[in-house]
C-alpha cells in the first residue's frame, strides 16, 4: 500500500451516525442529574445541619436567643439589616430564576 | 443554556463523539454510546467552564477522551486474537478496505488510534490535537507516525 493510498484511507471522514434516539436519551438524563443536583444543593445544608444539632451546646444556645431577642427586637439597625438580608435573598432567587428562563 | 439548547448541541456533535468513541473502543457500539451519554452529561454539568479558546467539538472530545481513560483504568484492554482479526468479509472492493483499515486500527494503542483520528480522519493539527489529548506535542506526533507505519505494515497485502 503506498503513503498516499493510506493517507486517502485514513483521512476519509468516519460515517455518520443517525441520531435514533441518542440526543433524546441524554436530554432525559440531563434533566435528571439536573433535579438531582438542585435537590442535593437545597438539602446537604439541612442535612448537615441535622446531623450536627446533637452536637450543638442547646443551653447556652437558648440563653444567648433569650438574652438577645428582646434587644433586636427594639433595635431599628437589627430590623433593616434582616430586612436587607430577606430583600437579597428573594431578588438573588429571582434573578436566578429569570437566568434560568433565558 | 436551555434543555432544547443542549439537545439541539447534542444532536449536532452526536456523530463525531461517538464516532471517535467507537474508534477507540475498537468498534464496541454499546461501550462506546455509554461513554458518549456520559461525555455529554459531563459537558452539560461543566458547561460553563467552556472557554471557547478551541471548538465546542474538540472540547467534546477532550472529555470523550478522558470518560475513556477512565473506563479503560477500570477494564484492560483485552488484546485481540486472530479470529477477530479474520472475521467479516465484505465483497465491496471500498467498504473491504474501510474493514480491514478498523481491524489494522484495533491493533493500534489507544494513543494511536485517538492521534490518527483526530489528525486524519477529523483534520485536527497535531497542536490541536495534544490539546485534546492532554499530550505533549512531540508524543502526538510520534503517536501518528508510529500508528502509520504500523498501518501500512498490517495493510500490506
Amino acid at each position: 500500500m503506498t503513503d498516499d493510498e493510506l493517507d486517502t484511507l485514513l483521512c476519509a471522514p468516519l460515517e455518520e451516525l443517525a441520531d435514533d434516539g441518542f440526543s433524546v436519551k441524554v436530554a432525559a438524563r440531563t434533566e435528571r442529574a439536573a433535579w438531582w443536583r438542585e435537590r442535593f444543593a437545597l438539602f446537604a445544608p439541612v442535612a448537615a445541619a441535622a446531623a450536627l444539632a446533637p452536637f450543638l451546646p442547646g443551653e447556652e444556645l437558648t440563653r444567648a436567643a433569650l438574652r438577645l431577642s428582646p434587644e433586636l427586637a427594639n433595635s431599628g439597625a437589627a430590623a433593616f439589616g434582616i430586612g436587607v438580608l430577606v430583600l437579597t435573598l428573594a431578588l438573588e432567587k429571582r434573578f436566578r430564576e429569570a437566568q434560568s428562563a433565558l | 443554556m436551555s434543555a432544547d439548547a443542549f439537545t439541539r448541541l447534542v444532536r449536532e456533535h452526536q456523530s463525531k463523539v461517538r464516532g471517535f468513541l467507537r474508534r477507540l473502543t475498537r468498534g464496541d457500539a454499546a461501550l462506546a454510546d455509554d461513554l458518549a451519554q456520559e461525555t455529554f452529561l459531563e459537558a452539560h454539568r461543566k458547561l460553563a467552564q467552556f472557554r471557547g479558546d478551541g471548538s465546542f467539538a474538540s472540547w467534546l472530545c477532550g472529555i470523550a477522551w478522558s470518560r475513556f481513560l477512565m473506563e479503560r483504568r477500570k477494564r484492560r484492554e483485552e488484546p485481540l486474537d486472530q479470529a477477530d482479526d479474520a472475521a467479516s468479509q465484505d465483497p465491496r472492493p471500498g467498504l473491504q478496505a474501510k474493514l480491514d483499515l478498523e481491524r489494522a486500527m484495533a491493533r493500534l494503542s489507544a494513543e494511536e488510534r485517538a492521534a490518527l483520528t483526530l489528525c486524519c480522519a477529523f483534520g485536527h493539527s497535531h497542536g490541536e490535537a495534544a490539546d485534546i489529548l492532554r499530550l505533549p506535542l512531540g508524543t502526538v506526533k510520534s503517536h501518528v507516525l508510529r500508528g502509520r507505519e504500523k498501518l501500512k505494515a498490517m495493510l500490506e497485502p
